[in-house]
């Protein structure tokens, strides 16, 4: 495979097979410098947020940031997977102007792809070791013991749980559904 | 060159395809020679899409592995109102210019 196929392919089928084979016409008749490699993977980058459904692009996002945090062994608190459910709900809505239901479901799968990371993790590894805000070493799927001698559970660690998690999930997905109809009745309100 | 409403992709891209249909790489190549922007692949086709998508151009019939692309009528309708707000914008930019 040369570069030239990794680069029409990093485009979404369904635009692959509409502009797949002319684009590779087009990188066929010119030198592959870094500017025009950046520039169509930036192009493929778009055609992802413009095609792929809301929950796959939130759930890439938030698999690759669950895999950082892991590789980084942070224990700090993080609100951003929640604030990501309710951007696929709202997403959800806004893009297919879809119902409550789909926003849920969109914003279950992102919750289970972003514990695919810590899921695995823990399959292969065991527990993983990581160190929170406070200093002590910390167990991720597990209560912990901080420096002072206290047990601790980090709210963190709980919707890590896979139950909680696509409970938030739904939740979440939920009022980002609301968030989505509001924004979806403005612009017909702007329309109109 | 810097960016500005005579760089927009997609302005030059109708404005090329305003002279009879054309395949991706004859646009790039004639929007180099008239406006000296190199688009890349990526740009070429990310407003190729959107101008599709949009109605304002549509494929002709394919010639090998290229496939040409033509203006549809609100296409056109579009160019023109796009390049008579740069008409109106240049010339009142420029009489401002006379009177500093």
């Amino acid at each position: 495979m040369t570069l030239r196929d990794i680069l029409v392919r990093a485009y979404p089928r369904s635009w692959r097979k509409e502009y797949g084979e002319e684009l590779a016409g087009v990188l066929g008749q010119r030198a592959l410098s870094v500017g025009v490699v950046a520039d169509v993977l930036a192009g493929a980058l778009r055609q992802h947020l413009r095609r792929d459904a809301p929950w796959k692009i939130c759930g890439a996002f938030l698999f690759l940031w669950t895999s950082f945090r892991l590789f980084v062994r942070s224990g700090s608190t993080d609100a951003l997977p929640l604030v990501i459910f309710v951007l696929a709900g709202a997403w959800t809505v806004w893009r297919k102007h879809s119902g409550m239901p789909e926003a849920g479901r969109a914003a279950v799968l992102v919750a289970i792809l972003s514990i695919v990371p810590d899921a695995l993790s823990l399959l292969l590894y065991g527990p993983m070791p990581v160190v929170s805000p406070d200093g002590a070493v910390v167990y991720k799927w597990g209560a912990y013991i901080s420096v002072s001698g206290v047990i601790k559970f980090g709210w963190w660690q709980y919707v890590e749980i896979l139950p909680l998690v696509l409970v938030a999930g739904a939740t979440l997905g939920f009022a980002g559904a609301l968030v989505g109809k509001f924004a979806d009745g403005i612009r017909e309100g702007l329309r109109g | 060159m810097t960016a500005g409403p005579a760089s927009d992709p997609e302005l030059l891209i109708l404005s090329s395809l305003a002279g009879g249909p054309k395949h991706g790489y004859a646009i790039m190549q004639e929007i180099a020679l008239f406006s000296g922007i190199e688009l890349g692949p990526g740009t070429l086709y990310t407003a190729i899409t959107r101008l599709v998508d949009e109605g304002w151009i549509e494929p002709a019939e394919a010639s090998g592995r290229q496939r040409p692309y033509r203006l549809t009528g609100q296409g056109l309708d579009y160019l023109r109102q796009q390049l008579e707000k740069m008409r109106q914008l240049a010339s009142f930019g420029l009489r401002r210019l006379r009177t500093a």
